[in-house]
C-alpha cells in the first residue's frame, strides 16, 4: 500500500521557485532514497512535507495514508505518524537525553516506551542526563533518531543524516536506520548526498535534479547505470 | 528541594565565573551590609523586608516578560501595563462592586489574563518571527492605550482600595515591628513564583514550553501545538503580572504611570538576571529589591563609620536599579544567569 504519495509537488521560497513538480511514492514500510546535488531540492522536498514554515507549497499534492498533508501545521502532521529527523540534528541542545525522547512521547498518538528506545541505543542510556550541546555529532544524531523513533511513526523523514560523520557513527546509523526499516517495519525517506550510504541501506532511490525527479531507480539499476551516476550526482 | 539544589548548583557556577576583583567586590558588599545591619539593625530589617516585597513584585512581573520574550521572540513593552491592570481591576472589584479581598486577589489576575490572551489572539501571533522592534512598537502603542482607557475610567490620581481588616495590623518581630500585609505579600508572591518555576521546569507542559524556547519550529515537528503553548504562557505571564498588581494596589495604591515605571524596572531585572532565564529574574528581582531599599541605609551607615557625611547620598532611590544593571553588565555582559540561554 503506498503510504506517502507526493504529486506533482511544486514548492518555493521568497528567492524563488525551488520545485517544479516533484512525484516520489513510498510504500508501508519500504525505505527510500532521495538522491541529488546540492541545491537540487531534496531539503526542500522534505520540509514541504513536514509541514515546516518554509517552503511554501504552491501546487501539487502530498497524500499520506489517504489523507492530504499541505496545509496542515506541523505538529498535526506529526500527529498523523511522521517523524522528521531534520538537516543538523537539531536537538534541544539544553535538554537532556531523556527530555528530548519524553517531548516526543508526551506529543504522540501511539508512543514507544522510553527504555525500549533507550535499549535500541545503548549509547543513548549511558547519558540519560546529558545535555544535547554536550554531546558529540554522531551522539546527538541517534538522539535525534531516537527522538524520531520513540514517537512510533509510520514514516520517518531523515534529511542527511551521515553528514559530517566519522566513517565508523556512519556505519553504526546506516545499521540503526537499516534496523528501523526491518524490524521496527518503519517506513523510511532517506535524503542523501553520500550514494554510497544511500546504496547500503535503501531499496529503491529518487534522483533530484533542479526540482524535477529525473530518475528512479532500484539500488541494482543504480549500481549499474554508471551514466544516472554521473550526469546527476557526480560520482 | 530540587529547586534548591537548582539554586545551589547556579549559585556555585556563577562563584565558580566570577572574576577575584567581582569576588571582592561581593565580599566588601557582605562586610558593609554588616556595618549597617549592627548600627540600626531594626531600620535594617524593616528595610530588607521592603526591599523583599518590593522584589517580589518585580519577579512576579519580570516572569512573564522573560517567559513571553524567550518564547515568543516578542518584547512585550504592555507587560507593566498588565499589572497596573491587575491594580485597577482589584480597586474595582473592592470598591465598586463590594467583592471581598480574597475573591478579588482570584478575579484579577484572571481578569488579566484574559486581557492577555486577547493581546496576544489580536495583535501579538501577527508578529511572531518579525523584526523585534515592530513587536515593541506595537505593544508600547497598547501600553499607550491600554493606560489612556485606565485614565478615562478611574482618573489620573492614584486609587487604592482598603485594606482588609485582618491584615491591617503589624507583626512584632523582636526588632521591630512588620505590617502584617507586607508579609502576607511576601506569602502569596512566593508561592506563585514557586508554582511558575515548578511548573516550568518540573511537568510535562513546562518541558513543552522549554523545548520550544529552545527551537519552536522543531518543537511544532516533534508534535507539540506551540501556538496554543504561546497563549497560555502568555495567559499565566499576565496574570502572574496581574496578581503583582493585586497585592501592590492594597499597600500603595495605583496610577496610570505605574505601567510604563514598572515595565522599565521589569527589563532591568531581566536584562541583569540573563535574557530568557527564569531562575536568573527571580534573582535579579530580589537583588533590586534589596539594593533599593538597602543601599540607602548601607551608605548612611558608611557615612557614620567614617565620618564622611557626602557619602550619605540622598534622593537616589530611584536610581539604583539603573546602577545595579550597569554594574552588572560590565562584569557580566549577558546578565547573571544568562550563559545557558532561555528558561534555566
Amino acid at each position: 500500500m503506498t503510504l506517502l504519495s507526493v504529486s506533482g509537488l511544486e514548492a518555493g521560497y521568497e528567492t524563488g521557485q525551488v520545485l517544479f513538480g516533484v512525484d516520489i511514492d513510498v510504500e508501508d514500510g519500504e525505505l527510500v532514497s532521495l538522491l541529488g546535488r546540492n541545491g537540487a531540492g531534496k531539503t526542500t522536498t522534505l520540509r514541504a512535507i513536514a509541514g515546516g514554515t518554509e517552503p511554501t507549497v504552491l501546487g501539487g499534492t502530498i497524500g499520506f495514508d489517504g489523507q492530504e498533508l499541505s496545509g496542515s501545521a506541523p505538529y498535526e502532521i506529526a500527529s498523523r505518524g511522521i517523524s522528521f529527523v531534520p538537516e543538523e540534528r537539531r536537538c534541544f541542545p539544553r535538554l537532556s537525553v531523556v527530555e528530548n525522547i519524553r517531548l516526543a512521547i508526551n506529543h504522540a498518538e501511539n508512543p514507544k516506551d522510553i527504555e525500549t528506545v533507550l535499549e535500541f541505543f545503548p549509547e543513548l542510556s549511558e547519558m540519560r542526563e546529558k545535555h544535547a550541546k554536550n554531546m558529540s555529532g554522531g551522539e546527538q544524531q541517534m538522539l535525534a533518531i531516537a527522538r524520531a523513533l520513540a514517537a512510533n511513526p509510520r514514516l520517518m523523514l531523515l534529511d542527511e543524516p551521515f553528514e559530517g560523520l566519522a566513517p565508523y557513527i556512519v556505519r553504526r546509523i546506516e545499521d540503526i536506520i537499516a534496523e528501523i526499516n526491518d524490524q521496527q517495519e518503519i517506513a523510511v525517506l532517506l535524503v542523501e548526498q553520500n550514494v554510497a550510504a544511500a546504496v547500503a541501506v535503501a531499496d529503491y532511490h529518487y534522483i533530484l535534479a533542479e526540482g524535477r525527479i529525473v530518475e528512479s531507480v532500484s539500488t541494482a539499476q543504480l549500481r549499474a547505470n554508471e551514466e544516472v551516476r554521473q550526469r546527476y550526482l557526480g560520482v | 528541594m530540587s529547586a534548591i539544589l537548582d539554586a545551589r548548583t547556579q549559585a556555585q557556577r556563577l562563584l565558580s565565573e566570577s572574576s577575584p576583583a567581582a569576588k571582592l567586590g561581593g565580599l566588601a558588599g557582605v562586610l558593609l551590609l554588616g556595618n549597617a545591619a549592627v548600627q540600626e539593625p531594626g531600620l535594617f530589617i524593616d528595610q530588607a523586608i521592603g526591599g523583599l516585597v518590593y522584589g517580589m513584585i518585580l519577579v512576579m512581573i519580570s516572569l512573564g516578560l522573560a517567559l513571553v520574550l524567550g518564547l515568543m521572540g516578542v518584547v512585550n513593552f504592555a507587560h507593566g501595563a498588565l499589572f497596573m491592570l491587575g491594580g485597577y481591576f482589584t480597586y474595582a472589584a473592592m470598591a465598586s462592586y463590594g467583592i471581598p479581598f480574597w475573591a478579588a486577589l482570584l478575579i484579577a489576575p484572571v481578569g488579566v489574563g484574559v486581557v492577555g490572551i486577547v493581546i496576544e489572539v489580536v495583535v501579538l501571533r501577527r508578529l511572531y518571527g518579525k523584526e523585534p522592534i515592530i513587536g515593541l512598537l506595537a505593544t508600547f502603542g497598547l501600553t499607550l492605550m491600554i493606560e489612556e482607557a485606565a485614565r478615562f475610567v478611574w482618573g489620573a490620581s492614584a486609587v487604592q482600595p482598603a485594606k482588609p481588616a485582618f491584615l491591617t495590623g503589624g507583626t512584632d518581630l523582636g526588632v521591630t515591628q512588620v505590617g502584617t500585609y507586607r508579609l502576607f505579600t511576601v506569602a502569596v508572591a512566593t508561592v506563585s513564583v514557586a508554582g511558575v518555576y515548578y511548573l516550568i521546569t518540573r511537568t510535562d507542559f513546562g518541558l513543552s514550553v522549554r523545548a520550544g524556547v529552545q527551537d519552536g519550529e522543531m518543537t511544532e515537528f516533534v508534535g507539540v501545538n506551540l501556538p496554543l503553548r504561546f497563549t497560555a504562557m502568555f495567559f499565566l505571564g499576565s496574570a502572574i503580572a496581574g496578581l503583582g498588581g493585586a497585592l501592590r494596589v492594597v499597600e500603595f495604591g495605583i496610577d496610570p504611570g505605574a505601567a510604563e515605571e514598572f515595565v522599565l524596572l521589569a527589563f532591568v531585572v531581566v536584562v541583569i538576571g540573563g535574557v530568557g532565564s527564569i531562575f536568573g529574574s527571580v534573582v535579579a528581582g530580589l537583588l533590586v529589591g534589596w539594593a533599593q531599599f538597602l543601599i540607602p541605609v548601607v551608605l548612611s551607615a558608611l557615612a557614620v563609620i567614617t565620618g564622611v557625611s557626602a557619602i550619605n547620598v540622598q534622593g537616589i532611590s530611584d536610581l539604583i536599579p539603573f546602577l545595579v544593571m550597569i554594574a552588572v553588565l560590565l562584569i557580566r555582559p549577558r546578565g547573571l544567569f544568562g550563559e545557558e540561554g532561555l528558561l534555566e
